[in-house]
């Protein structure tokens, strides 16, 4: 395909730029959920990357809908297969995450976490 | 069975015993006991072994290991099980009704096995691996017997912890540089290593056997630990224990290294290795020395002593002439008999009377008549007179400075002495002459299982000094298996040439002074007794409530001299280094801040960091 | 022939049937738990006469690699198998009657999910599926972390979660970096592939590969959530998380850097991250009054220790490096399961709170002593012996470098030395505390003694111990898995 911004530039913009965003928001926020919320950032980053490892220009999904296909006119299927993991497991650890901060803001009444330093030293 | 393994069986079976039989009181006195005489026994046997091998079954790093019986260390087994026994004898009445004796016979056995064990190995790894057991028992009795204990063990900890540690780097290197951990492939390979690094090796093995022994400036743990734990334990462990890096020395500057090799590593001149040793064994005999002089506790006193003795033996050593060594070879039992007596002696008052303060005991001399006369044979040997043993071995020292041209560390010696002298005599005025306070009236002799071991060190130390010959034959044989020269000796000192020296004559000389002051006091006039409070000093007359304890704080402008630059130097270089870690673990331990974003920044951090690294690699 | 995927299924299975039977079955579901590591266990210690003949292979669903998914087990395998299998066992037991109150069902179902998340960390040999193991093991650590649901527990959690999380992010792209410059996760399809990469991207993958998996490794600065997580977890599973968990991480940065990514021009700069990481580890434990955090920190004095060892680029430093990991594993777990006892018949965490309290727990705290000189590295013990070849390995390379570093790791025992002979004064001396401090039940001395077993007589089997540990090492420095398995 011709163009100057392919696909595959987007795609990688788009992964490093959100998994920078989400560190970001963890090295900076002191609100818990929002860390989360930029934990989450950063692993659909790293999802995005995932993706974009297998993706070949102008390649169809690979399905055999058609046996005209030939393989070789196909994207990568494996990292698509790893995104779906990542993704799950992503997906329990922000559902983890966010049961333990609930705990915690129980027991602390707080989400800062300037003020959570029980444990140091 | 050879005798080593059964010398280091029985050991271990003490320990053994000890902990299963925790409540029997038999097994912690009688057993401990029989144990103790059957060490002594097996290790009196041993000559007939010297120079028999023993492996143990298995390898370490792909090297056999083992035991070896050496006339060095047949000497040195002798004192330990010796001093043990008699030690042993002696708790029997002083550990009783005590608490933690269980701990304490246990630890007697460990560290008998530790000692041993170090003495009889003939590998680096045996050797290292006895030591740390010994250094551990050490500091495990150390922490008890007292309110003082545990801080001052930990202390004596964190210094035996640092010689072994630098002992550790010497194993593992002379290990990479030899290939082998055997002390004799390493003697044969000795000389093909460079100066240098013979000179590091040396250095790192002797800085860490200084560590032990107490030589200055890193003896400041020994007065503290010896004299706050059970005095007993002080005794075992002034007399052998400290004496165990005197052995290492001896082993590795004569037997590993040898005596060529060393002189080979001039700095200028004159000034080799050796003599910069000596340089620190006499001050080692000088400033503790002195330190003792103004000490107010028995204990402590003679601990200080300890660590003066000490610079005797390695002066000695240092002269490398066959007349210094056998001298400090021969001082180390000497000191040991001497220096055992009189806290035997120390150890007896403070039974009775509870105390070892020496400003408030006084005029025990009739109600311990034993004690007194232990302590004074003891104090005699420790000041270098005659008839005592310890004039002998002082008396090899000297000649032998003289003799190879160090006339300054000869002076030193007689200043060592001096204050020795100075000391030793506020010792036994303070605790047996005097005045007796009213509160010991009620005081008793100890009794005789207290006694005996007082007893034979008396003989042997009265013994010693008039045949010095019995020990001065091992001493040959030991001098002749290390390859050095030895003295041409006789049984009542030196037979010939220009050291020689006579120990019956002298002894007769002094007996036959004693008997002429003895007819002139015979033949003076009349005597009146009088009651011990009927007296005076200074034109006053003193009675039952004005104590007369003249040398109250006698030499107080020596501790006004000393005591400044202890504190300045010594106490406050370790404080400093303890401060300093103190503040280095407050500031590192802040690096822990509890905040997750600084913690998040610390992981990207670390990538960054490690990418600035690496960077001519990317 | 036993089949190590057992090692990873049979727990993985068990973990799914507690939680299906809890409802019925109560507390009795420990017993459940504790037959699966009994059969663990069992086939771990079978599996090690195999794999010394030749590292197994299994292959995953009839797919052959490098498309389909396989266990790769070689020596250090099958011993870190053990390791995991044995130490679980004994915490395991030790958690009987430690764990109370209802709902322990819960308890066992994570704790074997740990057991299979190191498992498989160790075992498998794919690189996304280690990714996977290694969030089974994390998120299964991150909730027991908080199981005492107290607020300590929350946070540390919280902190290990989130900290825990941005690691996983690393580590996963390196994952994506690693399929996009080689098309393939197979670690034995990686390895010869991996020396085609330029070397620059290279470099970034590994880095991002170990930044990532020392956060889990406790390498420093990335071990900021240990303190926390591991002091203020249950006792049982501090000794879990100290005691293998730690470890598995980095023996996997290790096979990485060693065997499938074969970049030795990194080995000096982690030695020294690993010299740093004793130090920082032991300072920082000297002036703490808190015991589980004393030896949190002495945790990762000693995982500096291990890097540094397995970083010198020899075998002997590997090998010494694994005789490292078993001490830690025994003796750290020893002084963990010790002071959750004395924890909780105090009640304070302090302890200077434990004054003579070897009077009233003597059995404990005389397992705690053995410990401690075994960690320290004291004679006769495990500890000497490999702290012994860990030094001889590094001076036996013979630069500068290494002979000021062991000089360094040596001033760190000594600092080492000194705070838990602190300790180990106030537990013995003074008179002893009051109230109802009793000894801890058999189920807990039990395994505490069996680990004490282990480093007290280690040097009776040393010969042995260097077999395994050698060839467990040569495993990872001449590649031998890697070539034998196609």
């Amino acid at each position: 395909m011709s163009g100057v911004i392919s696909i595959s530039l987007v795609l990688n913009v788009a992964s490093s730029g959100l998994i920078l965003l989400g560190l970001y928001i963890i090295f900076t926020q002191k609100n818990l959920i929002k860390i989360v919320i930029g934990l989450g950032l950063a692993d659909t980053g790293v999802n995005v990357l995932l993706v974009s490892t297998g993706y070949i220009d102008g390649n169809t999904a690979p399905i055999f809908s058609n046996s005209a296909l030939n393989i070789s006119n196909m994207v990568d299927p494996v990292p698509q297969a790893l995104v779906l993991t990542s993704i799950v497991i992503g997906f329990g650890v922000s559902a983890l995450a966010l049961a333990l901060i609930i705990r915690l803001f129980e027991k602390t009444g707080t989400l800062d976490t300037s003020k959570i330093r029980g444990l140091k030293w | 069975m050879s005798i080593v393994s059964g010398l280091l069986l029985i050991a271990l079976a003490g320990v053994i015993l000890n902990v299963l039989f925790y409540k029997s009181k038999i097994v912690q006195k009688y057993v401990s006991l029989l144990l103790f005489a059957v060490l002594a026994y097996l290790s009196f046997n041993m000559y007939k072994q010297v120079g028999s091998h023993f492996s143990i079954p298995f390898l370490i790093a792909g090297q056999s290991i083992g035991f070896t019986i050496t006339w060095l260390n047949y000497y040195f087994a002798l004192m330990i099980t010796g001093i043990t026994l008699l030690t042993a004898i002696f708790s029997l009445k002083y550990m009783e009704g005590k608490e933690g004796i269980v701990h304490y016979y246990t630890v007697l056995f460990m560290k008998t096995f530790g000692m041993l064990g170090v003495i009889l190995s003939s590998d680096l790894i045996t050797f290292f691996v006895f030591w740390e057991i010994m250094s551990w028992s050490t500091f495990s009795l150390m922490s008890t017997g007292g309110k003082e204990a545990p801080k001052s063990a930990l202390k004596y900890f964190i210094f035996a912890v640092t010689a072994s540690m630098i002992l550790m780097v010497g194993v593992v290197l002379s290990y990479s540089l030899f290939g082998s951990f055997d002390f004799a492939v390493i003697h044969s390979k000795i000389d093909s290593l460079s100066l240098p690094m013979t000179g590091f090796l040396l250095s790192i093995f002797i800085v860490s056997f200084s560590i032990e022994s107490a030589v200055f400036p890193m003896h400041s743990w020994l007065p503290e630990g010896y004299s706050n734990t059970f005095t007993t334990f002080t005794a075992y462990l002034t007399g052998i224990s400290t004496r165990i890096g005197i052995y290492g020395i001896i082993l590795f500057l004569f037997g590993i290294f040898g005596i060529q090799t060393v002189d080979k590593l001039v700095i200028l001149g004159k000034i080799n290795f050796r003599y910069i040793f000596g340089v620190f064994a006499a001050l080692t005999m000088i400033i503790p020395t002195f330190t003792a002089l103004y000490q107010h506790d028995a204990k402590k006193l003679i601990a200080w002593h300890s660590v003066g003795q000490g610079g005797y033996m390695l002066i000695g050593l240092a002269s490398a002439n066959a007349l210094g060594i056998s001298g400090g070879i021969l001082h180390i039992i000497n000191y040991l008999t001497y220096q055992v007596l009189i806290v035997f002696a120390i150890a007896s008052v403070e039974y009775r009377t509870g105390t070892t303060n020496l400003n408030k005991l006084g005029g025990l001399i009739k109600k311990m008549p034993v004690s007194y006369l232990a302590l004074l044979f003891g104090i005699i040997g420790l000041a270098g007179l005659p008839p005592m043993n310890g004039f002998v071995s002082k008396w090899f020292i000297y000649k032998a400075l003289i003799m190879s041209g160090y006339p300054f560390l000869a002076i030193a010696a007689v200043i060592g002495t001096i204050g020795t002298i100075l000391s030793v005599y506020k010792l036994i005025h303070n605790m047996f002459l005097g005045q007796l306070p009213e509160r010991y009236n009620d005081i008793k002799e100890v009794s005789f299982s207290m006694q005996l071991p007082m007893w034979i060190l008396m003989i042997v130390v009265f013994g010693l000094g008039v045949y010095p010959g019995l020990a001065m034959g091992l001493i040959a044989k030991i001098q002749t298996s290390l390859g050095l020269a030895v003295v041409p000796y006789s049984l009542h000192g030196i037979a010939s040439g220009s050291g020689q020296l006579n120990m019956l004559v002298i002894t007769a000389l002094f007996m036959g002074g004693l008997a002429v002051a003895w007819i002139i006091y015979l033949l003076g006039s009349r005597r009146k007794h009088v009651n011990q409070y009927n007296n005076y000093a200074g034109g006053h007359f003193l009675n039952k409530d004005v104590a007369y304890n003249f040398n109250y704080e006698f030499y107080a402008a020596i501790e006004h001299v000393i005591d400044p630059y202890r504190k300045k130097i010594i106490e406050r270089t370790e404080r400093g280094i303890i401060g300093l870690v103190d503040a280095v673990s407050e500031y590192v331990r802040r690096i822990y801040t509890g905040m997750i974003n600084t913690y998040a920044i610390y992981i990207l951090t670390a990538f960054v960091i490690t990418i600035i690294f690496l960077k001519e690699l990317i | 022939m036993v089949n190590p995927i057992l090692l990873i299924i049979i727990p993985l299975g068990t973990a799914f049937l507690i939680s299906t039977v809890a409802g019925s079955l109560k507390n009795s579901t420990k017993y459940l738990a504790f037959l699966a590591l009994l059969a663990n266990v069992w086939i771990s210690i079978s599996l090690l006469p195999q794999v010394l003949k030749h590292p197994v292979n299994v292959i995953i669903a009839g797919i052959k690699p490098p498309l389909g998914i396989n266990l790769l087990v070689g020596p250090m395998g099958a011993i870190f198998s053990i390791i995991i299998s044995v130490a679980g066992i004994l915490v395991l037991l030790y958690s009987f009657k430690y764990i109370e109150g209802e709902g322990q069902s819960k308890y066992y179902t994570l704790f074997l999910l740990l057991i299979t998340g190191s498992q498989g960390m160790i075992l498998t040999g794919d690189i996304f599926n280690l990714f996977v193991f290694f969030e089974i093991l994390a998120i299964s650590s991150y909730i027991l972390v908080g199981y005492a649901g107290d607020r300590n527990g929350f946070e540390a959690a919280v902190k290990y979660l989130i900290l825990g999380s941005v690691g996983s992010v690393f580590i996963l792209v390196a994952v994506a970096l690693i399929y996009q410059e080689t098309g393939t996760l197979n670690m034995a399809d990686l390895a010869g592939k991996f020396a085609s990469v330029a070397s620059g991207k290279k470099m970034m993958i590994m880095l991002f590969f170990i930044t990532g998996m020392g956060v889990e490794a406790a390498i420093f600065p990335l071990n900021s959530w240990l303190p926390d997580a591991h002091s203020s977890a249950p006792s049982s599973i501090s000794a879990v998380l100290s005691g293998f968990v730690i470890e598995v991480a980095l023996i996997v940065i290790i096979k990485f850097v060693y065997s499938i990514f074969a970049m030795t021009e990194i080995l000096q700069y982690l030695s020294l991250v690993g010299v740093i990481t004793l130090l920082v580890g032991e300072f920082a434990a000297f002036n703490q009054g808190n015991i589980k955090r004393v030896l949190a920190y002495s945790s990762i004095g000693q995982i500096g220790l291990i890097l540094f060892a397995m970083t010198l680029n020899s075998e002997a430093g590997l090998s010494a490096g694994m005789m490292q990991v078993v001490n830690h594993t025994a003796s750290k777990s020893i002084l963990f399961l010790v002071a959750g006892y004395m924890i909780k018949m105090t009640g304070s965490y302090q302890f200077t709170d434990y004054k003579g309290i070897a009077k009233k727990m003597p059995v404990s705290s005389f397992l705690f002593v053995l410990g401690v000189l075994s960690l320290i590295g004291v004679p006769p013990f495990l500890g000497f012996f490999s702290k012994l070849n860990i030094i001889i390995a590094a001076l036996a390379v013979g630069n500068t470098f290494n002979t000021v570093m062991v000089f360094l790791i040596l001033l760190g025992t000594i600092i080492e030395s000194v705070y838990f002979l602190k300790i180990l004064q106030i537990f013995y001396i003074g008179d002893p505390i009051k109230g109802g401090v009793k000894e801890a039940p058999f189920t807990a001395v039990f395994p505490i003694a069996i680990f004490a077993v282990v480093i007290l007589l280690g040097f009776l089997v040393l010969p042995e111990i260097n077999i395994y540990a050698g060839s467990a090492a040569a495993e990872l420095f001449t590649k031998i898995q890697i070539t034998q398995v196609f």
